[in-house]
Protein backbone atom coordinates (compact mmCIF):
# COMPACT_ATOMS: atom_id res chain seq x y z
CA UNK A 1 0.00 0.00 0.00
CA UNK A 2 1.34 3.22 -0.61
CA UNK A 3 0.14 6.90 0.24
CA UNK A 4 1.50 10.44 -0.80
CA UNK A 5 1.15 14.29 -0.28
CA UNK A 6 -1.43 14.32 -3.85
CA UNK A 7 0.60 15.86 -6.95
CA UNK A 8 -2.80 17.24 -8.07
CA UNK A 9 -5.92 18.26 -6.53
CA UNK A 10 -8.96 16.01 -8.01
CA UNK A 11 -10.31 17.29 -10.64
CA UNK A 12 -6.71 17.55 -12.50
CA UNK A 13 -5.92 13.92 -11.27
CA UNK A 14 -5.00 12.02 -14.23
CA UNK A 15 -5.85 8.48 -15.09
CA UNK A 16 -1.85 7.51 -14.49
CA UNK A 17 -1.25 6.16 -11.32
CA UNK A 18 1.97 7.69 -10.86
CA UNK A 19 1.13 11.22 -12.13
CA UNK A 20 -1.37 11.70 -9.06
CA UNK A 21 1.68 10.87 -6.49
CA UNK A 22 3.64 13.55 -4.99
CA UNK A 23 7.29 13.19 -4.50
CA UNK A 24 7.37 11.70 -0.96
CA UNK A 25 5.04 8.35 -2.00
CA UNK A 26 6.04 5.44 0.61
CA UNK A 27 5.03 2.49 1.15
CA UNK A 28 3.01 2.29 4.45
CA UNK A 29 2.09 -1.31 4.26
CA UNK A 30 4.68 -4.12 2.56
CA UNK A 31 3.42 -6.04 -0.26
CA UNK A 32 1.88 -9.75 0.44
CA UNK A 33 0.69 -8.41 3.40
CA UNK A 34 -2.80 -10.16 4.52
CA UNK A 35 -6.01 -8.75 5.96
CA UNK A 36 -8.77 -10.69 7.32
CA UNK A 37 -12.21 -9.36 7.45
CA UNK A 38 -15.00 -10.55 9.36
CA UNK A 39 -18.77 -10.49 8.94
CA UNK A 40 -20.34 -6.86 9.74
CA UNK A 41 -23.72 -6.70 10.22
CA UNK A 42 -26.22 -3.66 8.28
CA UNK A 43 -25.96 -0.21 10.26
CA UNK A 44 -29.21 2.04 9.18
CA UNK A 45 -29.38 4.32 8.24
CA UNK A 46 -25.93 5.12 9.37
CA UNK A 47 -23.32 6.21 9.07
CA UNK A 48 -21.69 2.87 9.97
CA UNK A 49 -18.47 2.59 11.66
CA UNK A 50 -15.00 2.55 9.78
CA UNK A 51 -14.70 -1.77 10.25
CA UNK A 52 -11.89 -2.27 7.49
CA UNK A 53 -9.38 -0.90 8.96
CA UNK A 54 -5.54 -1.46 7.38
CA UNK A 55 -3.22 -0.18 10.30
CA UNK A 56 0.21 1.31 8.54
CA UNK A 57 3.60 -0.83 9.25
CA UNK A 58 5.29 1.85 8.37
CA UNK A 59 3.75 5.56 9.53
CA UNK A 60 3.47 7.90 7.02
CA UNK A 61 4.94 11.77 7.94
CA UNK A 62 2.42 13.98 6.04
CA UNK A 63 3.39 17.46 5.59
CA UNK A 64 -0.51 18.73 4.63
CA UNK A 65 0.96 20.52 2.00
CA UNK A 66 -1.49 19.29 -0.30
CA UNK A 67 -4.37 16.21 -0.65
CA UNK A 68 -3.51 13.09 -0.07
CA UNK A 69 -3.22 10.49 -3.02
CA UNK A 70 -3.93 6.13 -1.13
CA UNK A 71 -3.45 3.43 -3.20
CA UNK A 72 -4.22 -0.12 -2.83
CA UNK A 73 -2.50 -2.86 -5.07
CA UNK A 74 -4.71 -6.08 -4.36
CA UNK A 75 -3.06 -8.62 -5.05
CA UNK A 76 -5.73 -11.27 -4.39
CA UNK A 77 -8.88 -11.70 -2.42
CA UNK A 78 -11.32 -14.64 -0.98
CA UNK A 79 -14.55 -13.45 -1.11
CA UNK A 80 -17.36 -14.70 -3.59
CA UNK A 81 -20.17 -12.47 -2.50
CA UNK A 82 -19.82 -8.76 -3.19
CA UNK A 83 -20.79 -6.20 -0.92
CA UNK A 84 -20.63 -2.11 -0.81
CA UNK A 85 -18.22 0.61 0.95
CA UNK A 86 -19.22 4.18 2.05
CA UNK A 87 -18.84 6.80 -0.64
CA UNK A 88 -19.13 9.61 -2.30
CA UNK A 89 -19.15 12.15 -5.68
CA UNK A 90 -20.33 14.57 -6.96
CA UNK A 91 -22.25 18.00 -5.79
CA UNK A 92 -23.10 16.95 -2.19
CA UNK A 93 -26.44 18.69 -1.98
CA UNK A 94 -28.80 15.31 0.23
CA UNK A 95 -28.20 11.81 1.77
CA UNK A 96 -31.39 9.42 1.87
CA UNK A 97 -31.72 6.35 3.50
CA UNK A 98 -34.70 4.02 3.55
CA UNK A 99 -35.24 1.65 6.05
CA UNK A 100 -37.91 -0.66 7.80
CA UNK A 101 -40.78 -1.94 5.94
CA UNK A 102 -44.05 -0.45 5.42
CA UNK A 103 -47.30 -2.61 5.30
CA UNK A 104 -49.81 -2.63 2.52
CA UNK A 105 -53.01 -0.86 1.67
CA UNK A 106 -55.96 -2.15 -0.05
CA UNK A 107 -55.64 -2.46 -3.50
CA UNK A 108 -52.19 -2.40 -3.63
CA UNK A 109 -49.30 -4.89 -4.13
CA UNK A 110 -46.00 -2.64 -2.82
CA UNK A 111 -45.91 -1.64 0.29
CA UNK A 112 -45.95 1.95 1.59
CA UNK A 113 -43.35 3.82 1.34
CA UNK A 114 -41.30 6.82 1.39
CA UNK A 115 -38.90 8.80 -0.16
CA UNK A 116 -36.83 12.05 -0.52
CA UNK A 117 -35.08 14.05 -2.91
CA UNK A 118 -33.34 17.20 -3.92
CA UNK A 119 -33.98 18.95 -7.28
CA UNK A 120 -30.76 21.03 -8.16
CA UNK A 121 -33.00 22.91 -10.58
CA UNK A 122 -36.13 24.07 -8.84
CA UNK A 123 -34.08 24.28 -5.40
CA UNK A 124 -36.89 22.06 -3.75
CA UNK A 125 -36.64 19.69 -1.44
CA UNK A 126 -39.13 17.16 -1.88
CA UNK A 127 -40.87 14.42 0.26
CA UNK A 128 -42.73 11.31 -0.66
CA UNK A 129 -45.19 8.42 0.18
CA UNK A 130 -46.08 6.20 -2.11
CA UNK A 131 -48.64 2.74 -2.41
CA UNK A 132 -50.73 4.27 -0.13
CA UNK A 133 -55.27 3.43 -0.59
CA UNK A 134 -56.06 5.91 -3.44
CA UNK A 135 -57.46 9.58 -2.43
CA UNK A 136 -57.66 8.77 1.03
CA UNK A 137 -56.80 11.03 3.68
CA UNK A 138 -53.14 10.84 5.55
CA UNK A 139 -49.73 12.77 6.69
CA UNK A 140 -46.33 12.92 6.15
CA UNK A 141 -44.80 12.99 9.79
CA UNK A 142 -41.57 14.25 10.23
CA UNK A 143 -38.88 13.23 13.27
CA UNK A 144 -35.62 13.82 14.45
CA UNK A 145 -34.64 9.91 16.28
CA UNK A 146 -35.41 6.43 14.99
CA UNK A 147 -35.05 5.05 18.35
CA UNK A 148 -37.17 6.31 21.03
CA UNK A 149 -40.71 7.74 20.63
CA UNK A 150 -41.90 9.07 23.99
CA UNK A 151 -40.25 6.47 25.84
CA UNK A 152 -41.41 4.25 23.47
CA UNK A 153 -38.58 2.20 21.68
CA UNK A 154 -38.91 2.22 18.07
CA UNK A 155 -39.80 0.25 15.64
CA UNK A 156 -43.22 -1.02 17.55
CA UNK A 157 -46.11 -2.33 16.34
CA UNK A 158 -49.25 -0.59 16.00
CA UNK A 159 -51.72 -1.70 17.48
CA UNK A 160 -54.54 -3.38 15.85
CA UNK A 161 -53.14 -3.89 12.37
CA UNK A 162 -51.76 -7.58 12.73
CA UNK A 163 -54.05 -9.84 10.90
CA UNK A 164 -55.44 -7.53 8.38
CA UNK A 165 -54.53 -7.42 4.89
CA UNK A 166 -51.84 -4.89 5.33
CA UNK A 167 -49.81 -7.25 7.36
CA UNK A 168 -48.45 -5.61 10.75
CA UNK A 169 -47.89 -1.72 10.24
CA UNK A 170 -44.92 0.13 12.15
CA UNK A 171 -43.77 3.04 13.43
CA UNK A 172 -39.98 3.29 12.88
CA UNK A 173 -39.72 6.36 13.50
CA UNK A 174 -40.49 9.69 16.35
CA UNK A 175 -43.78 11.93 15.37
CA UNK A 176 -42.35 15.93 16.17
CA UNK A 177 -45.30 16.80 13.94
CA UNK A 178 -46.80 15.92 10.50
CA UNK A 179 -48.44 17.05 7.32
CA UNK A 180 -51.98 15.85 6.83
CA UNK A 181 -52.38 15.41 2.94
CA UNK A 182 -54.73 13.74 0.69
CA UNK A 183 -53.18 10.66 -1.50
CA UNK A 184 -53.61 11.30 -4.85
CA UNK A 185 -55.76 8.97 -7.78
CA UNK A 186 -52.80 6.59 -7.45
CA UNK A 187 -52.21 7.03 -3.38
CA UNK A 188 -49.12 9.38 -3.53
CA UNK A 189 -48.57 12.18 -1.48
CA UNK A 190 -45.62 14.88 -1.55
CA UNK A 191 -44.95 18.05 -0.54
CA UNK A 192 -42.02 20.33 -2.04
CA UNK A 193 -39.95 22.72 0.03
CA UNK A 194 -37.46 25.40 -1.19
CA UNK A 195 -34.23 24.67 0.47
CA UNK A 196 -30.95 26.48 -0.01
CA UNK A 197 -28.47 24.33 0.17
CA UNK A 198 -25.02 25.25 1.52
CA UNK A 199 -22.17 25.09 4.17
CA UNK A 200 -24.94 25.70 6.79
CA UNK A 201 -26.97 23.27 5.83
CA UNK A 202 -24.34 20.65 6.51
CA UNK A 203 -25.64 18.09 8.58
CA UNK A 204 -29.12 19.01 9.19
CA UNK A 205 -30.82 15.81 9.69
CA UNK A 206 -34.40 14.31 10.36
CA UNK A 207 -37.18 11.39 9.64
CA UNK A 208 -39.92 11.15 7.44
CA UNK A 209 -42.59 8.67 7.29
CA UNK A 210 -45.69 8.42 5.97
CA UNK A 211 -49.78 6.97 7.25
CA UNK A 212 -52.94 6.78 6.12
CA UNK A 213 -56.48 5.86 6.41
CA UNK A 214 -57.46 2.53 4.68
CA UNK A 215 -60.58 1.16 6.69
CA UNK A 216 -60.10 -1.92 4.81
CA UNK A 217 -56.37 -3.14 5.53
CA UNK A 218 -56.72 -3.67 8.84
CA UNK A 219 -59.13 -3.22 12.27
CA UNK A 220 -57.69 0.33 13.16
CA UNK A 221 -57.89 1.17 9.62
CA UNK A 222 -54.58 2.45 9.50
CA UNK A 223 -51.85 1.70 7.51
CA UNK A 224 -48.31 3.21 7.74
CA UNK A 225 -44.98 3.37 5.59
CA UNK A 226 -41.07 2.56 6.15
CA UNK A 227 -38.98 5.47 7.32
CA UNK A 228 -36.43 7.60 5.47
CA UNK A 229 -33.46 9.52 6.91
CA UNK A 230 -32.76 12.27 5.35
CA UNK A 231 -29.31 14.36 5.60
CA UNK A 232 -28.59 17.94 3.83
CA UNK A 233 -24.79 18.89 2.60
CA UNK A 234 -23.36 21.62 1.85
CA UNK A 235 -23.88 22.04 -2.23
CA UNK A 236 -20.15 21.57 -2.97
CA UNK A 237 -18.34 19.05 -4.61
CA UNK A 238 -16.84 16.45 -3.34
CA UNK A 239 -13.23 17.09 -3.56
CA UNK A 240 -12.25 13.52 -4.78
CA UNK A 241 -11.66 10.68 -6.96
CA UNK A 242 -10.35 7.61 -7.75
CA UNK A 243 -8.07 6.21 -10.78
CA UNK A 244 -8.78 1.84 -10.74
CA UNK A 245 -7.51 -1.15 -13.05
CA UNK A 246 -8.64 -4.56 -13.04
CA UNK A 247 -7.04 -7.57 -12.25
CA UNK A 248 -3.42 -5.63 -13.11
CA UNK A 249 -1.68 -4.23 -10.21
CA UNK A 250 1.51 -3.54 -12.11
CA UNK A 251 -0.86 -1.54 -14.21
CA UNK A 252 0.30 2.10 -15.40
CA UNK A 253 -2.92 3.94 -15.68
CA UNK A 254 -6.48 3.06 -15.38
CA UNK A 255 -10.04 4.60 -15.65
CA UNK A 256 -11.15 7.41 -13.48
CA UNK A 257 -14.13 9.47 -12.06
CA UNK A 258 -15.62 11.17 -8.40
CA UNK A 259 -16.18 7.95 -6.38
CA UNK A 260 -14.25 8.53 -3.37
CA UNK A 261 -14.47 6.20 -0.38
CA UNK A 262 -15.35 7.80 2.88
CA UNK A 263 -11.60 7.28 4.86
CA UNK A 264 -11.02 7.65 8.09
CA UNK A 265 -7.18 8.17 8.54
CA UNK A 266 -5.55 7.66 12.04
CA UNK A 267 -3.08 9.79 13.50
CA UNK B 1 0.09 18.70 45.57
CA UNK B 2 2.77 16.45 47.12
CA UNK B 3 5.65 15.83 44.76
CA UNK B 4 5.58 12.96 43.83
CA UNK B 5 1.55 12.91 42.91
CA UNK B 6 2.20 15.96 41.06
CA UNK B 7 5.56 13.66 39.29
CA UNK B 8 3.11 10.75 38.59
CA UNK B 9 0.39 13.31 37.50
CA UNK B 10 2.91 14.68 34.74
CA UNK B 11 4.02 11.34 33.67
CA UNK B 12 0.20 10.44 33.07
CA UNK B 13 -0.56 13.35 31.46
CA UNK B 14 2.81 12.57 29.33
CA UNK B 15 1.66 9.42 28.23
CA UNK B 16 -1.40 10.30 27.03
CA UNK B 17 -0.10 12.25 24.95
CA UNK B 18 2.01 10.21 23.21
CA UNK B 19 -0.50 6.94 23.02
CA UNK B 20 -3.61 9.71 22.09
CA UNK B 21 -4.75 8.43 18.72
CA UNK B 22 -7.00 11.21 16.68
CA UNK B 23 -9.02 10.38 13.49
CA UNK B 24 -9.64 12.42 10.57
CA UNK B 25 -12.57 11.15 8.42
CA UNK B 26 -12.16 12.36 4.60
CA UNK B 27 -14.49 13.90 2.61
CA UNK B 28 -15.17 15.78 6.38
CA UNK B 29 -18.61 16.16 5.09
CA UNK B 30 -19.47 12.22 6.04
CA UNK B 31 -17.93 12.80 9.40
CA UNK B 32 -21.18 12.22 10.72
CA UNK B 33 -23.46 11.59 7.45
CA UNK B 34 -23.56 8.58 6.00
CA UNK B 35 -22.45 9.02 2.17
CA UNK B 36 -24.75 9.34 -1.16
CA UNK B 37 -23.49 6.68 -3.06
CA UNK B 38 -21.90 3.39 -2.51
CA UNK B 39 -18.98 1.12 -4.51
CA UNK B 40 -17.71 -2.04 -3.79
CA UNK B 41 -13.98 -1.46 -5.00
CA UNK B 42 -11.35 -2.09 -3.56
CA UNK B 43 -12.17 -4.34 -0.61
CA UNK B 44 -16.24 -5.29 -1.78
CA UNK B 45 -15.82 -7.16 -4.93
CA UNK B 46 -15.59 -10.37 -5.73
CA UNK B 47 -12.73 -12.57 -7.01
CA UNK B 48 -14.42 -13.73 -10.33
CA UNK B 49 -15.16 -10.01 -10.63
CA UNK B 50 -11.85 -8.45 -9.69
CA UNK B 51 -9.53 -11.11 -8.48
CA UNK B 52 -7.17 -7.96 -8.16
CA UNK B 53 -6.59 -4.66 -9.07
CA UNK B 54 -4.79 -1.29 -8.53
CA UNK B 55 -6.76 1.11 -6.70
CA UNK B 56 -6.34 5.03 -6.27
CA UNK B 57 -8.07 7.66 -4.17
CA UNK B 58 -7.09 10.81 -3.94
CA UNK B 59 -8.29 13.38 -0.97
CA UNK B 60 -8.13 17.27 -1.94
CA UNK B 61 -9.62 18.10 1.88
CA UNK B 62 -6.47 16.51 3.52
CA UNK B 63 -4.59 19.47 3.01
CA UNK B 64 -3.60 21.56 6.29
CA UNK B 65 -3.96 18.47 8.32
CA UNK B 66 -0.57 17.52 8.64
CA UNK B 67 0.63 14.54 11.35
CA UNK B 68 2.17 11.37 11.37
CA UNK B 69 -0.60 9.11 9.95
CA UNK B 70 -0.77 5.41 11.27
CA UNK B 71 -3.33 3.74 9.33
CA UNK B 72 -6.53 4.02 7.62
CA UNK B 73 -10.07 2.53 7.53
CA UNK B 74 -13.19 2.28 5.13
CA UNK B 75 -16.73 1.43 6.27
CA UNK B 76 -19.28 -0.40 5.06
CA UNK B 77 -22.08 1.24 3.08
CA UNK B 78 -25.69 1.86 5.34
CA UNK B 79 -27.66 -0.89 5.25
CA UNK B 80 -24.99 -3.40 3.57
CA UNK B 81 -23.72 -6.69 4.82
CA UNK B 82 -20.25 -7.73 4.09
CA UNK B 83 -18.91 -10.99 4.20
CA UNK B 84 -15.71 -12.61 5.74
CA UNK B 85 -12.78 -11.46 3.17
CA UNK B 86 -8.90 -12.21 2.95
CA UNK B 87 -7.31 -9.66 1.26
CA UNK B 88 -3.40 -9.84 0.51
CA UNK B 89 -2.18 -6.06 -0.21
Amino acid sequence: MRISTAATPAVTATTTFDTNHGADKATVVPASSVFNFGVYPPVTPGPTPFVFKVPFTTPFAFAGAGGIAWEMLIASRTNTTAFSLDAASGVFNLVGVSFGTGCLASGKTSAASVSSSYSTTTGNLTLNAANFANSAPGALVLGINNQVWNGLPLPFDIPGTTGGSSGTCRVYADYLFDIPLMASATGAMSIATPVAINPSTLGVFFYHWAFGLDAAANSLGVISSNARYTGLGDGTTIGGCRVYAFNNVAATTGSRDSTTLITEFTY
Amino acid sequence: MHPAILSSTACLAFAAGIFAQTTVVTPAQFARLPGPSANTHPIGPTITTSPSMRYQSIHDDMAGKPGSIKGMALRLNEGATSVATSITI
